[in-house]
This record gives C-alpha cells, sequence and structure tokens, in this order.
C-alpha cells in the first residue's frame, strides 16, 4: 500500500499522508457500508415479495374500467368461502370442522366471494374509506371478458365465470393446479369487473384471501383482541353455524375463535338494520381494524424482519395482483397502515326473492352516487351544472355558506399547475387561500393576486394537457372549463368570479361551530360506521 | 432513472475505473454506491418532494436503495472487471 504502481509497471516510491489513507479508508468503510446496508435492504426485500402468489388480471381488468378521478388508490379486498387449498385440492374434511367450524365438507360454499370490501386510499392522505359490499346485493355479474353473465348475487360472479371457464381451460390441457390457478383468475377477473361496474370505481389492486388463508393469517397473529357490545353464540350446525361463544367487552381470540367471529351471521340482531349478514359485515370491518391495531401494537409494520415472518405465512394463502408493489404502497397508504380508516357497509333498496333465492334489491346509479359521495368526488348525477356555486345572493346574511356539487379530490394524474386570480370582493376570499386549498388536493401552486378582469361566475380555463386536472378543478366550483391557447401547457388557471363566496366543502373555509366533516355522516348506510381508530383501534361491534 | 440511469452509471463508473491510476480506483470504488444513491435521492427529492415528508421519507429511502441496489452491483462489477483487465494486461507487459 506504501507504494503505488502505474500502468506501466513504473514503482512510485512515494509514501502517501496519513491525510490520504485516513481519507481512502474513510471512502471505502462509507461506500462498503453503503453498499452492504444496501445489499442487505433489497435482499430482504425480495425475501418478502418474491414468494407471493400473484395473479396478472388486474392488468386486463384495468383496460375497461372507470376513470380514475385523480391519483387515488382502491383497493378490494376479496374474502372467498372457499374450504379449498390453493391447487383446487380439499381441505381435510375434520379441519374444516374443527378449527374453521365451517361444516365437514369442502364442497360447501363453493366460490363465493362473502367478503368484498373495497378501500379507498386518497391521494393526498386523510382517511380511507372502505365499503363492504352485502353479498346478496342483486346486481348484473360479468365475466373475465367483461361480458354479461346475467343478474345474480355480487358474491357469485367468481364462482359462476370459473364454472364456465372450466370446460375451456381443461380443453386446452390445462388440469391440478394449472387448472384451478387458471379458474380463480377468471374468478378474480369476474368479480373485479362486476365491481367496477356495480360501484362505477377502478379498481387498483386485489388482495384474496380464503378460509384456511385467514385461519393461517390468524394463526400467525394470535391473540387478537376484538371487541363487542353484547354476549352472543351461534353454535357450529353442519356449516351453518359459525361456532361463535363470545362475551360483550373485549375478548381474545385464536385462530379458530377468529374465524367464528368474522363468519358469524346468526343471532345477530342489532339495531338499525345492522343484523344477519349486514352485521358480520361489521365484524369482518372490525376484526381488519384490530389486525391493524394488533400489527402496530408488536412493531410489524416498519420492521421489515417481522414483516417478513408474516409475509412468510401469507404467502401460501393469500393472492394479490402482480403490479401490487409493496414499497409504493406503503408510501400511498401510511393511513391504512396508521388505523386511519372507516368502514360502512353500502344499504339496498329492499329484500326480494329472485330465481327462489332472498336477495339484496339494489339501484347502482344509487349505489354509486353514494359511494362518490363517500370518495370524496362529485356528484355524478346529470343535474345541470349551476353557473356558479355562489352565484345566489348572499351578501350579509350569516346563514350557512351555499352548498356547492360535492367536492373532488382534484389530484391532476400529471403535475399541474394552477394560478389563481380573484375578482371577488367576500370575506374570506382570496386568491392565495384558494391556491392553497387546491394545492392541499394534490396540485402545484402557481401565481395568485387581484384578476385582471372581474367575471361574475368563476372560469377555469387550461393549456395543453391540463384538461384532466382543469375538470377536477371545474368541479369544485360547480363550473366547465374551456381550453385557451393563451393558457401555458399544465397550467390551469382559476379565475374566482365576483359572486364566489367560498367552497362550502373546505374545511378551512367552514364556519366555525360547524360539525367536523365525515363524508358518511350524511350518506345512507347498512347499520353504524366502524372506525379503526375509536374504542383505542379495538371498536366495539354488535 | 430506470434503464438509462442504470447503463449510464455502469458506464461511468467503468470509464472511471479505466481513466483512473491505481490511487483513484479506491475512490472510484468506493464512491460508486454513494453516487448511485446520491443521485437516486436528490432527482427523487427535487421531482417528488412532496411525497417525501414524515413517514413518506423512511418508506421512500427504502424505495430508493431497493431500487438503487441493483445499479450499485452493476456499477461496481463494471469498475471490478475493468480493474482487473488493467491489472492483467499491466502483469502481461511486466512479463512480456
Amino acid at each position: 500500500m506504501a507504494d503505488s504502481t502505474g500502468d506501466d509497471g513504473r514503482t512510485e516510491a512515494r509514501r502517501p499522508s496519513p491525510a490520504l489513507i485516513a481519507g481512502r479508508v474513510l471512502a471505502c468503510a462509507t461506500g462498503f457500508a453503503v453498499f452492504a446496508a444496501s445489499g442487505v435492504v433489497w435482499y430482504g426485500y425480495k425475501q418478502l415479495t418474491d414468494g407471493m402468489t400473484t395473479s396478472g388480471v388486474i392488468a386486463e381488468t384495468k383496460k375497461d374500467a372507470p376513470k380514475h378521478l385523480d391519483n387515488s388508490v382502491n383497493l378490494l379486498l376479496i374474502g372467498l368461502d372457499s374450504r379449498k387449498n390453493m391447487d383446487g385440492t380439499d381441505l381435510p374434511p375434520e379441519f374444516v370442522q374443527d378449527e374453521l367450524h365451517a361444516g365437514h365438507s369442502s364442497d360447501i360454499g363453493g366460490y363465493n366471494t362473502n367478503s368484498l370490501i373495497l378501500l379507498h386510499i386518497p391521494a393526498n392522505g386523510g382517511k380511507v374509506q372502505a365499503v363492504s359490499i352485502p353479498r346478496d346485493d342483486y346486481v348484473m355479474t360479468y365475466g373475465a371478458d367483461g361480458s354479461q353473465m346475467g343478474m345474480a348475487k355480487v358474491k357469485e360472479a367468481y364462482g359462476a365465470a370459473k364454472d364456465k371457464a372450466d370446460a375451456g381451460l381443461r380443453a386446452k390441457g390445462l388440469k391440478g393446479a394449472d387448472l384451478e390457478k387458471a379458474g380463480r383468475d377468471i374468478g378474480r377477473a369476474a368479480t373485479i369487473r362486476t365491481v367496477q361496474k356495480f360501484l362505477d370505481q377502478p379498481i387498483d389492486h386485489i388482495a384474496e384471501v380464503n378460509l384456511m388463508g385467514f385461519y393461517d393469517i390468524a394463526k400467525a397473529l394470535q391473540p387478537i383482541e376484538v371487541c363487542l357490545t353484547h354476549d352472543t353464540k351461534d353454535p357450529a350446525m353442519e356449516g351453518q353455524g359459525s361456532g361463535a361463544d363470545f362475551h360483550k367487552g373485549v375478548n381474545k381470540l385464536n385462530a379458530s375463535q377468529a374465524l367464528s367471529f368474522v363468519r358469524q351471521r346468526h343471532n345477530l340482531d342489532g339495531p338499525d338494520g345492522n343484523t344477519g349478514d349486514f352485521a358480520r359485515t361489521h365484524r369482518q370491518q372490525a376484526f381488519i381494524s384490530s389486525v391493524v391495531h394488533n400489527l402496530k401494537q408488536k412493531g410489524v409494520i416498519g420492521d421489515l424482519g417481522k414483516m417478513q415472518e408474516l409475509m412468510g405465512v401469507m404467502q401460501k394463502d393469500l393472492v394479490i395482483d402482480n403490479e401490487w408493489n409493496v414499497l409504493d404502497f406503503a408510501q400511498q397508504a401510511p393511513n391504512l397502515t396508521g388505523g386511519n380508516v372507516e368502514f360502512n357497509t353500502l344499504t339496498f333498496d329492499g329484500f326480494g326473492t329472485r330465481n327462489g333465492q332472498d336477495v339484496n334489491l339494489v339501484t347502482p346509479a344509487k349505489v354509486q352516487k353514494v359511494v362518490k359521495q363517500l370518495f370524496g368526488y362529485a356528484d355524478a348525477a346529470p343535474a345541470p351544472a349551476p353557473a356558479d356555486p355562489a352565484a345566489t345572493p348572499a351578501p350579509a346574511q350569516p346563514t350557512a355558506a351555499p352548498t356547492p356539487p360535492p367536492t373532488p379530490s382534484p389530484t391532476s394524474v400529471r403535475p399541474v399547475t394552477v394560478d389563481v386570480f380573484n375578482a371577488s370582493s367576500a370575506a374570506g376570499v382570496t386568491s392565495a387561500a384558494e391556491a392553497k386549498a387546491l394545492a392541499g388536493l394534490g396540485f402545484k401552486e402557481g401565481h395568485t393576486g387581484p384578476a385582471g378582469t372581474r367575471p361574475k361566475t368563476t372560469t377555469v380555463v387550461y393549456g395543453k394537457g391540463a384538461k384532466e386536472a382543469a375538470e377536477q378543478v371545474a368541479a369544485r366550483y360547480g363550473v366547465t372549463a374551456t381550453e385557451s391557447a393563451a393558457t401555458a401547457a399544465d397550467h390551469v388557471v382559476v379565475t374566482l368570479g365576483t359572486t364566489f363566496t367560498g367552497v362550502a366543502t373546505d374545511e378551512p373555509t367552514t364556519p366555525a361551530g360547524s360539525t367536523p366533516t365525515d363524508p358518511a355522516a350524511s350518506l345512507p348506510m347498512q347499520g353504524p360506521s366502524v372506525d379503526a381508530q375509536s374504542d383505542g383501534g379495538i371498536p366495539c361491534v354488535y | 432513472m430506470g434503464l438509462a440511469f442504470a447503463v449510464a452509471a455502469v458506464l461511468g463508473t467503468g470509464l472511471a475505473a479505466a481513466l483512473s491510476s491505481r490511487n483513484g480506483w479506491w475512490w472510484v470504488l468506493a464512491a460508486s454506491p454513494l453516487v448511485v444513491l446520491g443521485v437516486t435521492a436528490a432527482v427523487e427529492l427535487a421531482a417528488h418532494r412532496d411525497r417525501y415528508q414524515g413517514k413518506g421519507l423512511a418508506t421512500g429511502a427504502a424505495k430508493w436503495v431497493v431500487h438503487g441496489f441493483p445499479v450499485m452491483a452493476e456499477a461496481a462489477a463494471a469498475a471490478v472487471i475493468v480493474i482487473a483487465v488493467r491489472l492483467v494486461r499491466a502483469r502481461r507487459r511486466q512479463h512480456g
């Protein structure tokens, strides 16, 4: 080390200075440490993700999915009521009976998606909204290719599509585990398409778990604390009862009891329609909340090693889509892992009988409107847009501000800059405050100041590439965006009209003393909502 | 970043190893991972500052490392290969 040799083999008899040696050592140590640490993290990540069972159907189902209005992420949780292994083989009957309390036959339950929960993760943080779709909602079901399969319960789309495709898959030479995998992918695609159409919401990711997977995950996490508002019992009898036997208050559940907790639907007669299947959806919601709480308590979230251990268990039975990047998702969903989630169950028009089966009758348009409002989007009703939400003169009256159409969460898909100019002289309205409000919704804050013109109604104009963002901005003010060659590309210019007095749905401009905003508070839902952060992270349910 | 960044990192590190003196090889090998990670972090922070607030920074840093490591490894491998070739050629000249 004392000598250095050039490429020509000449020896330079020059001793490096101590400072140089120290510098080399420090640089090498730092470089090596960064390299080694990066390698460890990379290896951990690969271990975490490589063994997951993934499904490639999401790319297809996204093609004709309803358009995203912003950068939010919708995740569909599918609970499959199948008593089979992933390769299609039957679970041991005694295990199904004694541990799963799900009858003694692997044929019970078929491939019904008895639990369907759509999680909406807003683009800019904020509360995650989750809706459970009652399994007996009678809807138009769609096949994996998007073709109509006919009216049926929403839970039946998976199994019906799988059955329908079975002969074709066999004809292609598929059998055994390959046949099962292909069939389930078709079932997943059908479920995604059916839910997308029913709710008019795009689905970005899926996570599917069956009874066995649920049991395994619960086993890895047990004991899991849940809370009930009443004592309850539901003896297991021939695949009908869940085996539930819980007391009022906090219960510590093992895996078998956890399954009973989320499957119980008999002897549940809560108030406000919170009965049977619907009460069960709240059990499932509370259970997810408790699991997240449990993971946080045990320090699993944020600990790659512990996460890896859990993933090892989940790799066997959990199916996620192949576009799901764990790190991207972790970045998108701090509120989800932080427990800032509110669950609701969709309501319905009434009970009915179709094809000899009891069903929930629903009007998709009504459901879609509720879901849009819950997710913070504008009312999709084709009502004529008012010229300006604040057009009604309300000079000095201390009445509540006029309510514009519900505000979307208008985060542009591309980074779009919004300039705001103010022609309004209403108290509290400034271009800077409005620009901040728009920035809070995900737009880049641009220029602000007084308007050069004095339009009566608010105007929204946009340059090239900013149409989508402009439409989102315009929806906020209940006006229509127009393109202008004078506006720079990727720019939207908002001119607040002289009649503009503020957007009622903005928290900062909400009059003092009003109730905190809860998008679900005024919406028709089945039973009470379940707030994951209530009761110390273990929400009490019926 | 992606493929273009990886190619540039590999070519840059290889070129640096080819042009530097023996003393410089230390610096090339040591600096390569730091430069890859530093450039990744700087570009991401400049492009998406809003994403990396609070907890987002920790998740983001994990992402940079996971995506950056293969590039670091490829760049380091390129430098090692170039250095090995130079050593072999130098030895041959000495003995030839």
